[in-house]
């Protein structure tokens, strides 16, 4: 990313001076290094939730080094611009301002979080005339979904609404009909919240009950008190609706107090790091803190070798072993081999280089959209065929299931295994 | 230096003032603050609540619980808010702020239809939160409440938090405004106090009379003071003036007191003089009383002496007359013995030779015997005759004497006398008489009486000087004749001398220097009288201590007294 912006700050000058020389702009390229496609990207690259953008970023990078090791798309490498908002929604703001007016982004994509990316979608209206859409925001929240920022928004994952129905279906498949639900409280564990009601409201059930935490509560904090309010209601399951150090601390502090029943997460909790806490919680206290967890994901399972893009996803990832962001914060963590979030971003990535591709070297903003919509039953190699249209700006629906064995995410084939 | 009692009440005056300035505003200050930020905070959550349920009807209605929620967050950020949530139709809370869940007291809060009381009015309650705090709450309808509704929660808490803050602020703004009038009221009091504890502490002085320092220096440490043009000036200077006068008074005082005392002392002095001298002449008396009894004592040996006298000059008349006898007929041997030689010359050849020659040798033998009977005679007869002088009393008639041999008499008999009192004694005697001086018109029982006084003291003091370096006491006499007739004796003994003070007294009557009993003390006070009252001579002495002591007697020869 440091040689991104450093080509970017060069190449502003050497604009102008072209544009002084009255020369047209084809030939004035020709005469220098292509100028990059640029892709800004604000997520959260510090914090207790920066395992999500490093890895979304990390997944996507492996697929545009690919790209660009072939000479890019049209001649013109493409280029990720990280910003850091530490999961929160000003910075947010400020990061797509900037993106847009200085750093000129072609596009916005890769966002993390729904309560950044809720706050985010005002300003696609503002900078509608410029035709900046967002793409395949890290989140499942219904906003970016519906009106009045479904024109301006492209999502390939499913919603929380998808995954949280899902969920609910399943448990009440295998008995477990009272749903108790811990969420982050804001926005995005607001959505999850709507999404579970729904999803029991249509099964005729209520919530069994309900307690938040505050976004950002780091691993170390205990939230034995949201344990004891879900406790009391003696619920069959638990739904969580946030980041992977809060939902690993409640997991953590319910297992601590002998209270054993399925938690689920849905796809943002950030499953291998999640994973990674709870493993060095059983190596230090010895106990099974990982068994009962089942979490929805909206990609398949990078452990699925039977899908092309798999293993794709993983040749690129060991062929160019891409590093984390410069402004992340890496201290203390450990960067992933393959996870979830990092295969979302090489497919976000695998979409991004079809469209831009499609728009045979003319990258008009203008056209983008029209470009993206006219996409139909794109092969990802995930055996999940895609399409875009002008009603249609939600590329998948499908929820996979992953639980744990063997300290590792594997897909669930038989929630029998949850049954009452 | 004395704490000023003027600062000290002074700084309490502050700290009582200060301290009620800062109570009755602190109370003031919290009881507006309260009702002020009640009232802003109430008018803070009329206004959010408001704006958000104008904002979420449609949310609410149709859209998706996290966008309202993302509003909803978004107010929670405002100051003094410490709860957003919004209740919809069925009255389920669809959003919140709360961790870890809605707190029970307001889960009871009831869902209203505004329709019902008509308006879309905003309601006000008290809420207090078990374990987490007392807010305002204010709710507002969303659709006149058809929606539901939305409540916020103004935290009674930051009120107090902002109301201890203004009022902690006001206190150490106090606390700092009271510290600098206290350093300028310890200036302000401290100019006035230290003058006037200067004053007081003269005061003081003055009280304890302590005109010590003298007025100057009261003068030099109140002058300062007293140039002042305000109160403590003239104060200063009253105090000067009224000093002045006080010390004046206390000078006259004391200077009259210092008198008295000198009277005292002088008195006490007299009556120490008047009892010395009485202490004196008690002394004196007591002296006189111890001479006179010494008088007495010689009185009566006097008396033992002149009836001695008497008897030596009754024996020494009875020895006369055989001693006449004895020099008589010595002569007449003495002469018969001549004849008998003479006779033997002329007729001596009948005689056997060899008697003839044996009585020339016998006759000699014979003559010598009768001169030395003759001689010693003689001089038994001068002794007998002296004696008879000496006893013979003041009956004595004026007739020519020869001095030379008055004084060789004198002489001799003090040597013998001494020598007849005293085996031991032994001094060398030279007497050495001009045969110029011729007889004088004198009575020569008295002047041998006053000469052989004079001649024992020579005698006596030589004697007692055989301690002396050559050991050899010695007395020398010499006559002179003095022109118109006069005869000069002098009578020098190498004896120790005669003191200053007594020779001033040696011709006092019963003065003497010799132990008790050995001496009169009448001796040379009858010399006097007899050479100088009755013989119209001079009678001096030269002494030198340790040296000598010589009696110079001048004697006239016809200027005698009529007696």
């Amino acid at each position: 990313m440091t040689d991104g912006s450093g080509r970017m700050r060069l190449a502003a000058p050497l604009a102008i001076l072209a544009g002084l020389a009255l020369l047209s702009g084809p030939a004035a390229r020709a005469a220098r290094a292509p100028e990059p496609i640029v892709l800004a990207m604000s997520a959260a690259f510090t914090g207790p939730s920066r395992g999500l953008g490093i890895e979304l970023y990390r997944g996507s990078l492996a697929y545009f080094a690919e790209v660009n090791a072939h000479g890019g798309v049209d001649g013109r490498p493409i280029v990720v611009k990280a910003y850091d908002d530490g999961y929160n929604p000003a910075p947010a703001i400020y990061n797509t301002i900037k993106a847009i007016e200085q750093d000129h982004a072609f596009l916005l994509f890769n966002y993390v979080g729904t309560p950044t990316v809720t706050r985010v979608l005002p300003l696609l209206k503002r900078y509608g005339s410029r035709s900046i859409y967002l793409f395949f925001p890290f989140t499942g929240a219904q906003p970016q979904r519906e009106p009045p920022y479904d024109g301006e928004v492209f999502n390939l994952r499913a919603s929380y609404r998808d995954e949280t129905y899902a969920l609910v279906d399943h448990f009440a498949s295998v008995g477990r009909k009272r749903i108790a639900i811990l969420y982050q409280a804001d926005a995005y564990g607001r959505s999850g919240w709507d999404g579970v009601r729904r999803a029991l409201t249509a099964h005729r059930l209520t919530l069994a009950a309900e307690a938040t935490y505050q976004r950002g509560t780091p691993y170390a904090t205990h939230l034995t008190a949201q344990v004891d309010i879900l406790r009391r209601a003696q619920p069959d399951a638990v739904i969580a609706i946030g980041a992977y150090a809060a939902c690993a601390a409640f997991v953590r502090d319910a297992v601590n107090a002998g209270w054993r029943l399925p938690v689920a997460n849905v796809s943002f909790v950030g499953s291998e790091n999640m994973l990674n806490l709870l493993l060095g919680e059983e190596r230090s206290a010895g106990r099974d803190y990982t068994s009962m967890l089942v979490n929805s994901e909206v990609v398949p399972s990078y452990e699925d070798l039977t899908l092309p893009a798999v293993v794709e996803y993983r040749a690129l990832m060991q062929r160019h072993a891409p590093k984390a962001p410069a402004v992340a914060d890496l201290a203390g963590y450990r960067l992933l081999d393959f996870n979830f979030a990092g295969f979302e971003g090489f497919l976000n990535a695998k979409v991004i280089v079809e469209a831009l591709r499609r728009m045979h070297g003319d990258l008009d903003p203008a056209r983008l959209k029209t470009v993206v919509e006219s996409m139909r039953d794109l092969d990802l190699g995930i055996d999940a065929p895609i399409s875009f249209g002008p009603n249609r700006h939600q590329a998948l629906q499908y929820v996979y299931f992953a639980g744990v064995e063997r300290g590792r995410w594997v897909p669930v084939v038989d929630w029998q295994r949850w049954k009452r | 230096m004395r704490r000023s009692r003027l600062l000290t009440r002074v700084l309490v005056g502050e700290v009582v003032l200060f301290a009620a300035i800062g109570l009755v505003t602190s109370g003031l200050a919290a009881y507006t603050l309260f009702a002020r930020l009640t009232s802003e905070f109430s008018s803070k959550g009329t206004a959010i609540a408001t704006s958000i349920a104008n904002a979420s009807d449609e949310l609410i209605l149709t859209r998706d619980a996290s966008t309202i929620q993302s509003l909803v967050d978004q107010f929670r950020q405002i100051r003094g808010v410490g709860y957003v949530f919004v209740v919809d139709g069925d009255g389920t809370i669809v959003s919140h702020t709360f961790v870890p869940a809605v707190p029970a007291e307001l889960q009871a809060i009831p869902h209203r239809r505004w329709t019902e009381r008509g308006g879309d009015q905003i309601l006000q309650q008290d809420v207090r939160v078990a374990g987490g705090g007392d807010y305002i709450d204010v709710s507002a309808p969303v659709l006149a409440g058809v929606a539901g509704s939305v409540h916020v929660g103004m935290d009674r808490g930051v009120i107090r938090a902002d109301i201890t803050s203004a009022i902690v602020t006001q206190l150490l703004v106090l606390v700092g405004i009271f510290a600098v009038a206290v350093a300028v009221a310890a200036v302000v009091v401290g100019r006035i106090a230290r003058p006037l504890s200067t004053l007081t502490a003269h005061a003081h002085q003055v009280a304890q009379q302590s005109f010590d320092a003298g007025f100057d220096a009261d003068e030099a440490t109140l002058g300062p003071l007293a140039s002042g043009h305000d109160e403590i000036g003239e104060l200063a200077r009253a105090f000067l003036a009224m000093e002045r006068v006080v010390s004046t008074n206390i000078g006259r005082l004391r200077q009259l007191a210092g008198e008295l005392a000198h009277y005292n002392e002088t008195l006490e002095a007299t009556v120490a003089a008047r009892t010395r001298e009485l202490q004196e002449k008690n002394a004196a008396l007591q002296t006189t009383l111890e001479e006179l009894k010494q008088a007495q004592e010689q009185m009566v040996r006097q008396e033992k002496m002149a009836s001695l006298g008497a008897l030596t000059a009754g024996i020494a008349h009875e020895i006369k007359n055989p001693l006449n006898f004895v020099n008589n007929f010595a002569d007449l041997s003495r002469e018969l013995a001549g004849e008998l030689r003479e006779d033997l010359e002329r007729g001596g050849t009948a005689l056997d030779p060899s008697i003839a020659a044996d009585v020339p040798e016998i006759l000699d033998q014979l003559q010598l015997n009768l001169s030395k009977i003759k001689e010693h005679g003689v001089r038994a007869d001068g002794i007998v005759r002296s004696m008879l002088l000496h006893s013979r009393g003041t009956a004595g008639q004026r007739q020519p004497t020869d001095i030379n041999a008055l004084v060789r008499d004198a002489v001799n008999l003090a040597y013998h006398g001494m020598r007849a009192l005293d085996s031991n004694f032994q001094i060398g005697l030279d007497i050495d008489v001009d045969p110029a001086a011729g007889p004088i018109d004198a009575v020569p029982q008295d002047l041998m009486r006053a000469l052989l006084n004079i001649a024992n003291n020579a005698c006596y003091a030589a004697y007692h000087r055989r301690e002396r370096a050559d050991g050899v006491g010695r007395v020398t006499v010499h006559t002179r004749a003095a022109g118109e007739g006069a005869v000069e004796v002098r009578i020098r003994d190498n004896g120790e001398g005669i003191p200053d003070e007594v020779r001033a007294r040696i011709f006092e009557p019963f003065f003497t220097t010799k132990p008790a009993g050995q001496g009169t003390g009448l001796g040379l006070s009858i010399c006097h009288d007899i050479i100088v009252e009755r013989h119209g001579g001079r009678l001096s002495v030269e002494t030198e201590r340790g040296q000598f002591t010589e009696f110079i007697i001048v004697l006239p020869n016809r200027s005698l007294n009529v007696h």
